[in-house]
């Protein structure tokens, strides 16, 4: 099976799997199966998972349920299959096949932000000066704040798609004349003159005495600004069409009709059909440049993205080699989150099913979110139909684990008919598996009051969550299944955007309700602060801001004391004299806190060793020694919030290995000062967000989005009277016919500047395109996003949905009616489902009032504060001891002259003889002895210094020495010891020359100092003290050590010593 | 001689210290060099990088389009080399004899080919050093008396296998008897898994929670070593071991934390400050100057530059981001003229100037095309030489240590640029020449890191627990997340068995892995503490086993407990901790009072920042001018719209200084020099604008200055303006007692009936500065009035307006004096000499309030009281907090900020 695309899929099985319907479980037990009574071994194994978590889960329930079942050896062997996210996969399978695809077998994979800078860099290399001018001058008639941005979506679509530089001319064409289209055939009209002329008119038609109402005020502001404008040649197309929509208040309006007349002709204005199209035109033509250069940058640097791994991946599957050794090792190829795959992803899937013997999508169409990531459904969809008409399997999870009957029936009910256009009823509705726990209402609506006041409405909604805990509704444990009231951890609040997410937060919290969520701005938390203000003051200590910042948040400390501390400080101060160098004057009491304050102090210790250290190094010391994480506990205010700080506190230290594993990808250097400008400019997002904190009795707030795969036993689901954030401008992907071997073909990128920013109203050409065929398709497929987003937060409730809706009625074009019917929203104690049964219900009015929550005081402990001990080495080496005094010299024996030797490092020479004396010891009077020694000294680099012969002859003329004068001694050269002292430290070294005989221990030093012989005695009482501790160590093993002696190698001569006590 | 060897005894050996003579416990590396030294074989001392650039030879010799790694090396040479080096590495031990049979796969092929070249130019490997030491076990004794070995024996690569067989070894022990009691949680944990056996499914047990067998959970694992280091400094005891596989540094702080010795754990870095020294330096060479690097290399803790210097230029390059600007000559002026004064000779200064000269003005190069080979050299050598100047100097050992390292890796540059220039190369490219850097700059352990008297035994590899401890600490047992696998396919494995290639299948591989992992837990005999992190990799696979096999051990999750303040943690692990004081963050306060005994003096001289800063933001003025409280060098580099302004400024200056005819010139004229003279000025005072990927931002800054001078002159031309003094000083007696103001204008213009005329340029923020008219809040344009005023002995106060940068417009409070001017004012019209006196009773009122010690902090944060309310007179204040604070941080927080 490892030549053509094959067109048969009976050996795949799509397992439909409705929110709650045991997919994990199912997933685990298909992939135990196929290892135990399939008999594939962990190792033909790929499985891909939407997260790092879920994948590590994954593995791990397989693995726990293979120990389970006593298959201990494939349990282990888990760690052969190959699971993980998309992009994990696609990195290994690169690696592995490297040398195939001609890829460095060290791929490294950089971040988003790099991505930018270096698409960045690749915009500056493809344009010209002129062109940039151009194009600026361009995008500002067209008020495109941000042309970059546009040539970056492009090219991240081309990229998407599999596409090549070389389909943009077409597509742009294409692009404008669709968008053109709707603005009429451009035919002459008035100029900017003109039109100037008018307004000029108008203005001094307007007698704002006459008229003075605040509409006509503005407009005649409006006016003026206008007027300005159009004077000038670069005047942009916005001033046109702002005095196209705007009005004057009834009694100036006949004049305003007038401007509006001529203003309106914008449409088929042939300057501005000129604009559009030379716009469109040239965001592609350098998108497509843009991107041949980006990929060549990437190329030189070695990185890769996300992408093109993914890309990468796809194409080696083409590739013969490849092909063929995965079709011999893939058994089994398992898909989780199907839906979620982007169209390359979902090409390699298609692919790589090819290859596999077994293969398993899991996922469920109604849950298909990402649109907005460049995920495609429809495509999801038609590659899943085909399959099923080409003979796959298609599975479906038929019950509900979940969530409670009624809650079932009612997801059933709602989402049933909602569904219905492109999903037949049965694929979506599920059987309740758990039984109804209590009478307790299943839905509840809050109506929020406060009318178009966000923040009041979210304070209803705080109410509605506390009332709720206080009055101790019944809900299931998840953990053990019994019923018990509901605590703030069991609920989740919904928000469609991150800045809601933020706002109902604030309000929760500001009322007392415990509550967690993802926090951005880690940077700007004051227990990072901390850490980065001691970070500045160590590496400048002129940073008087950075000692402020530690003493106020380390104490805690009000202003007034650290700045009479300061000011004293100040006036004690004369920084004229004092500079430590004699270079720049420091500023003005820059040691201020060093005396007194002992992080101030402790930092200025450490800025002593930052030389030696790495920046993450220095930020795990300073972190530890300054003592940051018994300060921030102590500011509490509460367990959750001080949780949240020491997790900051971890993201932060993850952060500098962020920045040196940043540095090793791009080959920089990576200093303290670099890691603090890193900090400043934090070009991705992500490296802003705080860990979410998974302990604690908390409620989670969060976006649907990241709802995804989770689960509660209460949800507010709050936001459904919002509108639809999409707009039909900037780029998107028009799809063609469909096949399934070649799921990316006939994708066209369409891109549309959009004109007219945030305004809506009044523009006919956008109620055209609207109304067209490319509007209305474009409009469902938002519509049934915005429904599966909805099916998504609901099915995360297991006992207990909240509907949290305005008093007033919902607006018609409102997300709630992308699925609810009106009978969804529960306006009594009963709602009845049509066709089924009717189920407990409530309507609740909230206004914002009542109580704060009762909370368990915060009484943190900690570890103790220790004193800083400096204790002893463990480890002392001989060579450095210190002679001993009292020494002095017994004998000195004559080995037989001087050996001929050069060179002013004599280091190398030493070593080199100390390895030729060992070898001719241990293996004395050999024939090779003199090759041997040369190939020593060549290895020590000293073969041009000292002779081999010379060498041997060395060894050979003290060994027969010492046998002379110790007859049928033991020689043991190069012999470790190790002397264990009362004080517990250890003396440990390797002694050069030990002679066992009968009436002890003889022990002897080489040196090759080359000097005289009339100072062989001082040479050798210098390292009296090292012998002196070999001769401890004899000792204290239980020998008599006889004789000392220093070994003049060069020299010719021992040195016998008589130690001083 | 009596040798413990294991095949991960090279680092931390677990058996505590004693007396002994002849006696080692060393890892592969240690009994090889032994073996070498004792059989008389020369050892191989060459650099690791040595090795690889030589083997990189080799491929490269041998490379053709044929080749399997061709197309790879092209890419990466250095990786492809690194690769394929470890392959031939691990076949050698595995008993390789560096050729294959012909018919062998085509990999295989290739590199025998290979072989047959590094055979000859790359220093042996570990499998070839083995090879020699068998041969010569032939014919050559060695010392060793007996040799122990710790763990399997069919672990050990062939090559060791045989090496050991040849000189005969015993066996240790082993622990793979359970230990513990076997009626407590420990002994049932080790009965069942001893007893396990492939096929039997195994019932859950349910344990008793006696506290033989715990396990801490935490989040950070800063906090978990804090813990283990409390527990064994209140329950010592000799017997314990402890385990850690990576980040053992971790649990050393906190043992320092804990005022217990550190074990000695190691920590490996390639960044360490002294070893960038080099590619900072190189990295200085590039076209074009990247002004952050350049402040990376003046702010770093060492350098071959002389840190005052280095100090002295970093704040110029911060405040103009570039070489050769205004800010960069004033600071070498100053310098120079400091040495005069402390009499150094012409000679000292010329050395220093010649220094700057040579490492920040010498020329630079093209990346893409390269630096001449030499040019690098030279770079290289000067760092060289100043290391062995600080290597001279050095008195530590751990210092030493560290500069011979850098020393070594800067010689090690040189020589592989030598290799090169050997090759024919002339040049070098930039990513080439930091690829080389890296290769040269290897992890180097932390010379200050040791272990110290008294310290918990401790060891990094499970494998070596090969004897029984009564307490055993497992710390961090995490998931495993490295390949496993080999990278051949199962034909070339097959091939490399049939060819003599030994190696272990991955399945024997895993078992062994397994096994090594139950070792710590069947040699604990009394307690073992397992530490596990939460995290979203999942956890280790022995963790795994444990967890579904049993239920029921004492467990605590650490943040958790110590957060609920639960005391004690966990019974069964006596950590100790104490309450901790909540106090919580200093919250936002509207008024700061200080003690009366704490002055804030006014100051002899105020500008129109301070005076600002003094009436809308007292804490501003008070914590900036009065405590002098600065940021550091590196934290503000001028950019964005800051730099812009500095740059729209120094631009009007410099053209206005040279070009007093400016009222004749043509626009071409002025466009001519502006080609000329913004380049120069950009890279002397904005390179960051410079820095690659920043063009458009360039291009558009560049345009708008240029469109914004045309604009500009084209207003004065208009207004009938005949002067123009730039950057105008001025000062002038502000109220009585002595007090100044001064302070600089932009563009003092006098127009040809010799009116004045205070034109403030500002980058951008045309409405915002219309609202400043409109509403009396352009202070700034009142205060240079009277400055002017004052100098005119009283006479007539000059016209105000501003220069919008960006959009090229005048906004004045009407259009008499510049007909084209965007007019905005307030409805009563302006009145200066009224509002100068409003300033000064704002002054006077903010005054009074500072001598009575009273502070207001105007933030949202915190909410206007009555004080706050300036009186009758006075001048309005902006709304709202200061949008720039920089002390920010120091004007309090919310409680859950
Ligand atoms: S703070 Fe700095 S300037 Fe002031 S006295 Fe101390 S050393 Fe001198």
């Amino acid at each position: 099976m490892t030549g053509e695309a094959r067109h048969d899929y009976a050996h795949v099985t799509f397992i439909s799997a409705g929110a709650g319907s045991g997919k994990t479980y199912r997933l685990t037990q298909e992939l135990e199966k196929a290892l135990t009574e399939g008999g594939i071994a962990p190792s033909a194994v790929i499985g891909t998972t939407f997260t790092v978590k879920a994948a590590g889960e994954l593995k791990e329930r397989v693995r726990s349920r293979l120990i389970e079942s006593g298959r201990i050896q494939l349990a282990e062997q888990m760690a052969q299959a190959l699971i993980g996210t998309v992009h994990s996969v696609c990195e290994r399978l690169l690696q592995r096949f490297a040398f195939e695809l001609g890829l460095s077998p060290a791929l490294s994979v950089m971040s988003l932000e790099d991505g930018q800078r270096f698409f960045n860099q690749a915009l500056d290399d493809v344009l010209s000066l002129p062109r940039v001018r151009e194009m600026n001058a361009l995008a500002a008639r067209l008020g495109q704040e941000d042309w970059q941005a546009a040539v970056k979506a492009v090219a991240d679509k081309v990229r998407e798609n599999d596409l090549g530089p070389q389909v943009l001319p077409a597509m742009a064409r294409e692009s404008a004349d669709a968008m053109l289209g709707f603005f009429g055939a451009p035919r002459p009209g008035p100029t900017r003159a003109q039109l100037l002329r008018t307004v000029e008119d108008a203005l001094a038609r307007i007698d704002p005495d006459v008229d003075a109402t605040a509409t006509t005020r503005k407009y005649l502001a409006t006016l003026r600004q206008a007027r300005h404008r159009l004077r000038r040649e670069d005047c942009p197309w916005s001033v046109w069409i702002r005095l196209a929509c705007e009005r004057a208040a009834k009694a100036s309006e006949p004049i305003a009709a007038a401007v509006r007349d001529v203003a309106a002709q914008y449409e088929s204005h042939p300057a501005l059909h000129d604009d559009v199209r030379r716009y469109i035109d040239s965001v592609m033509e350098i998108a497509g440049r843009a991107l041949e250069r980006f990929a060549a940058i990437k190329t030189e640097h070695g990185l890769i993205d996300f992408l093109d791994m993914e890309q990468l991946t796809l194409h080696a599957l083409d590739q013969p080699a490849v092909r063929e050794r995965l079709a011999e090792e893939l058994e089994l190829l398992m898909v989780d989150e199907f839906q979620d795959t982007n169209p390359m992803q979902l090409a390699l899937f298609v692919k790589l099913a090819a290859l596999a013997d077994r293969v398993i999508f899991v996922g469920d169409v109604k849950q298909a979110i990402y649109a907005f990531r460049g995920c495609d459904p429809d495509l999801v969809f038609r590659t899943l139909e085909a399959m099923t008409r080409a003979r796959a399997e298609a599975d479906k999870l038929p019950y509900s684990w979940r969530s409670r009957p009624a809650l079932v029936h009612y997801v059933n009910a709602v989402f049933g008919a909602a569904f219905a256009e492109e999903i037949p009823r049965e694929q979506v509705v599920l059987e309740p598996k758990r039984a109804e726990p209590s009478a307790e209402p299943a839905v509840v609506c809050w109506k929020l009051a406060g009318g178009r006041n966000k923040e009041s409405r979210a304070e209803a909604l705080a109410q509605g969550i506390v009332d709720l805990v206080a009055s101790g509704t019944p809900i299931v444990d998840p953990g053990s299944g019994a019923l018990r009231p509901v605590s703030w951890g069991d609920i989740a609040v919904l928000a469609r955007t991150n800045d809601n997410v933020q706002l109902l937060a604030r309000t929760l919290k500001n009322r007392g309700v415990p509550m967690k969520m993802t926090l951005k701005g880690l940077l700007e938390t004051p227990e990072v602060c901390l850490a980065r203000a001691c970070l500045r003051r160590l590496n400048d200590v002129t940073d008087t801001l950075a000692t402020a910042e530690i003493v106020s948040l380390a104490d805690s400390a009000e202003p007034e004391a650290w700045l009479a501390d300061r000011l004293a400080h100040l006036g004690a101060c004369d920084p004229s004299g004092s500079s430590a160098d004699g270079e720049t004057p420091q500023p003005a009491g820059h040691t201020w806190g060093e005396d007194r304050h002992p992080i101030v102090r402790r930092l200025a210790e450490l800025r002593a060793e930052s030389a030696l250290h790495s920046p993450v190094e220095i930020v795990a010391r300073v972190l530890n020694d300054v003592g940051t994480r018994r300060i921030v506990t102590g500011w509490g205010p509460d367990a959750i919030k001080a949780a949240q700080r020491q997790r900051n506190l971890d993201a932060f230290l993850d952060l500098a290995v962020k920045y040196e594993d940043h540095c090793a990808a791009h080959h920089q250097a990576a200093s303290l000062t670099g890691f603090l400008f890193w900090l400043e400019k934090p070009s991705s997002p992500e490296l802003d967000l705080q860990p979410v904190v998974t302990s604690g009795d908390a409620v989670h707030v969060l976006t649907y989005h990241r709802a995804k795969g989770l689960e509660w036993p209460v949800v507010v689901a709050a936001d459904f009277d919002k509108g639809d954030p999409s707009s039909i401008w900037d780029v998107r992907v028009l799809t063609g016919p469909f096949d399934v071997s070649r799921p990316l073909e006939n994708r066209t990128i369409r891109f549309w500047p959009n004109l007219f920013g945030d305004r809506s109203n009044n523009l006919p050409v956008l109620e055209r395109i609207l109304d067209s065929d490319e509007g209305r398709r474009w409009r469902r497929g938002h519509e049934a996003e915005q429904r599966r987003l909805a099916y998504v937060g609901i099915t995360r409730a297991r006992d207990l949905l909240v509907l949290a809706l305005p008093s007033g009625a919902v607006k018609s074009d409102r997300w709630l009616h992308t699925f609810a019917p009106p009978w969804a929203v529960p306006a009594g104690e009963r709602l009845d489902l049509p066709d089924g049964p009717a189920l407990a219900s409530a309507l609740r009015e909230l206004d914002g009032r009542g109580e704060a929550p009762a909370l368990p005081p915060y009484r943190p402990r900690w570890f103790p504060r220790r004193e800083r001990i400096r204790h002893p080495r463990l480890y002392l080496n001989p060579s450095a001891a210190e002679p001993l005094p009292g020494t002095a010299p017994a004998a000195e024996v004559d080995l037989g002259g001087r050996l001929p030797v050069g060179g002013d490092d004599m280091a190398p020479v030493g070593s080199a003889l100390h390895a030729v004396i060992a070898a001719e010891i241990v293996n004395p009077g050999r024939d090779d002895a003199v090759e041997r020694a040369r190939q020593i000294l060549e290895a020590y680099g000293a073969a041009a210094w000292l002779r081999a012969e010379d060498a041997v002859q060395a060894a050979r003329r003290l060994r027969a020495a010492l046998e002379r004068r110790y007859p049928g001694g033991r020689f043991r050269v190069e012999c470790p010891v190790s002397h264990l002292r009362g004080d517990g430290s250890v003396v440990r070294g390797v002694a050069d020359l030990l002679i066992e005989t009968g009436s002890g221990i003889v022990i002897v030093d080489h040196k090759s100092s080359p000097r005289p012989r009339a100072e062989w005695h001082a040479e050798a009482l210098a390292h009296s003290g090292q012998l002196a501790l070999y001769r401890d160590a004899v000792q204290a093993a239980g020998y008599r050590p006889l004789a000392l002696a220093i070994h003049f190698a060069i020299g010719g001569g021992l040195v016998f010593l008589e130690l001083g006590s | 001689m009596q040798i413990h060897f294991g095949l991960h005894l090279d680092a931390m050996i677990p058996a505590p210290p004693r007396t002994a003579i002849g006696e080692a416990t060393v890892g592969p590396q240690g009994l090889l060099r032994m073996l070498e030294s004792d059989l008389g074989l020369a050892p191989v001392l060459d650099h690791p990088a040595e090795r690889l650039i030589a083997y990189r030879g080799c491929l490269a010799a041998a490379d053709g389009p044929q080749r399997f790694y061709h197309r790879s090396f092209q890419v990466d040479p250095i990786n492809v080399t690194a690769t394929l080096a470890s392959w031939r590495e691990q076949w050698y031990e595995a008993g390789w004899t560096g050729a294959f049979p012909a018919g062998l796969p085509a990999r295989l092929t290739d590199l025998a080919d290979v072989e047959r070249l590094a055979r000859e130019r790359v220093p042996p490997c570990v499998g070839q050093r083995l090879a020699r030491v068998l041969d010569a076990l032939e014919t050559r004794r060695t010392q060793i008396e007996t040799l122990v070995l710790h763990g399997d024996p069919a672990a050990l690569p062939l090559l060791w296998r045989c090496v050991l067989e040849r000189i005969g070894y015993q066996a240790a022990p082993g622990v793979h008897a359970a230990a513990a009691p076997p009626q407590s949680d420990l002994g049932r944990v080790q009965a069942r898994l001893a007893t396990l056996s492939e096929g039997e499914a195994p019932a859950r047990l349910e344990l008793s929670g006696d506290g033989s067998f715990v396990v801490v959970r935490a989040a950070s694992p800063d906090v978990s070593a804090r813990a283990i280091a409390e527990w064994l400094r209140s329950r010592p005891d000799p017997d314990t071991l402890l385990i850690a596989e990576q980040n053992g540094i971790i649990v050393d702080n906190a043992m320092e934390r804990s005022g217990l010795p550190r074990c000695g754990f190691q920590h490996y870095s390639r960044f360490r400050a002294v070893s960038q020294v080099l590619k900072l330096a190189l990295g200085l060479l590039w076209e074009p100057l990247d002004p952050h690097l350049l402040l990376q290399f003046l702010i770093h803790p060492v350098g071959p530059v002389p840190a005052g210097l280095r100090r002295t230029l970093a704040e110029a390059v911060a405040r103009q981001p570039g070489v050769g600007g205004a800010a960069w000559t004033a600071a070498l002026e100053r310098l120079e003229e400091r040495r005069r004064e402390k009499g150094a000779g012409r000679d000292a200064i010329d050395a220093e100037r010649a220094l700057v000269t040579y490492w920040f003005e010498s020329p630079r190069h093209d990346p893409a095309a390269g630096a001449p080979l030499a040019v690098l050299v030279e770079r290289a050598q000067r760092c060289a030489s100043w290391l062995v100047g600080r290597l001279a100097a050095a008195t530590e050992p751990v210092e030493r240590a560290l500069f011979a390292g850098a020393h070594a890796q800067a010689g090690a540059f040189i020589a592989a640029l030598g290799q090169l220039r050997d090759q024919g190369r002339e040049r070098l490219p930039r990513i080439e020449t930091e690829r080389l850097v890296d290769e040269v700059t290897r992890d180097q352990p932390d010379p200050a890191l040791f272990a110290e008297v008294g310290h918990v035994r401790a060891t990094t590899h499970p494998g070596n627990v090969t004897r029984p401890w009564r307490r055993v600490i497992w710390w961090d047992l995490k998931a495993q997340n490295q390949s496993f696998g080999y990278p051949w396919s199962t034909s070339e494995l097959a091939a490399l068995q049939e060819a003599g290639v030994a190696l272990p299948t991955t399945e024997e591989r895993l078992a062994q892995r397994a096994a090594e992992w139950l070792q710590p837990l069947f040699a604990c005999e009394a307690q073992l503490v397992l530490v596990v992190h939460h995290g979203d990799a999942g956890h280790h696979p022995l963790w795994t086993r444990i967890a579904s096999l049993f239920d029921g051990w004492a467990e605590v999750d650490l943040e958790q407990a110590l957060l609920a303040g639960r005391d004690p943690l966990l019974p069964q692990l006596e950590v100790d901790t104490e309450p901790v004081a909540v106090k919580t963050l200093p919250a936002p306060r509207r008024w700061w009072e200080l003690p009366p005994e704490v002055a804030l003096p006014p100051r002899p001289v105020e500008s129109y920042s301070s005076l600002s800063k003094l009436f809308h933001y007292p804490h501003g003025w008070v914590l900036g001018y009065a405590a002098r409280l600065r940021t550091g060098r590196a934290e503000d580099v001028a950019d964005q719209w800051l730099l812009y302004g500095n740059l729209a400024h120094r631009l009007f200056e410099t053209f206005f200084r040279e070009h007093p005819d400016w009222a004749t010139l043509t626009e071409t004229a002025v466009f001519r020099w502006l080609q000329r003279a913004l380049p120069r000025l950009v890279a002397a005072e904005g390179a960051v604008l410079l820095e690659r990927g920043r063009g458009v931002d360039h291009e558009q800054v560049v345009t708008t200055l240029e469109r914004a001078l045309l604009r500009l002159l084209e207003h004065l031309r208009a207004a009938g303006v005949v002067r123009v003094e730039p950057e105008r000083g001025g000062r002038a007696p502000f109220l009585d007692g002595g007090m100044e103001i001064a302070g600089s204008i932009d563009l003092l213009l006098t127009t040809g009936s010799g009116r004045e005329i205070v034109l403030d340029a500002k980058w951008g923020g045309e409405q915002y500065r219309a609202r400043d008219l409109e509403q009396n809040l352009h202070l700034q344009l009142v205060s240079y009035a009277y400055l002017r005023q004052c100098a005119a002995d009283g006479g007539r106060w000059p016209y105000q307006a501003y220069f919008i940068v960006t959009t090229g417009n005048v906004v004045a409070p009407d259009d008499t004096v510049f007909p084209d001017a965007l007019v905005h004012a307030p409805a009563e019209g302006i009145d200066v000499a009224r509002l100068w006196r409003a300033a000064e009773a704002t002054y006077r009122w903010r005054r009074a309030q500072l001598d009575r010690g009273l502070i207001e902090v105007r933030t949202d944060a915190a909410e206007p009281t009555e004080r706050s309310e300036p009186p009758e007179g006075t001048l309005p204040l902006r709304d709202g907090a200061d949008r720039y604070d920089e002390f920010a941080r120091l004007t309090g927080w919310d409680p859950f900020a």
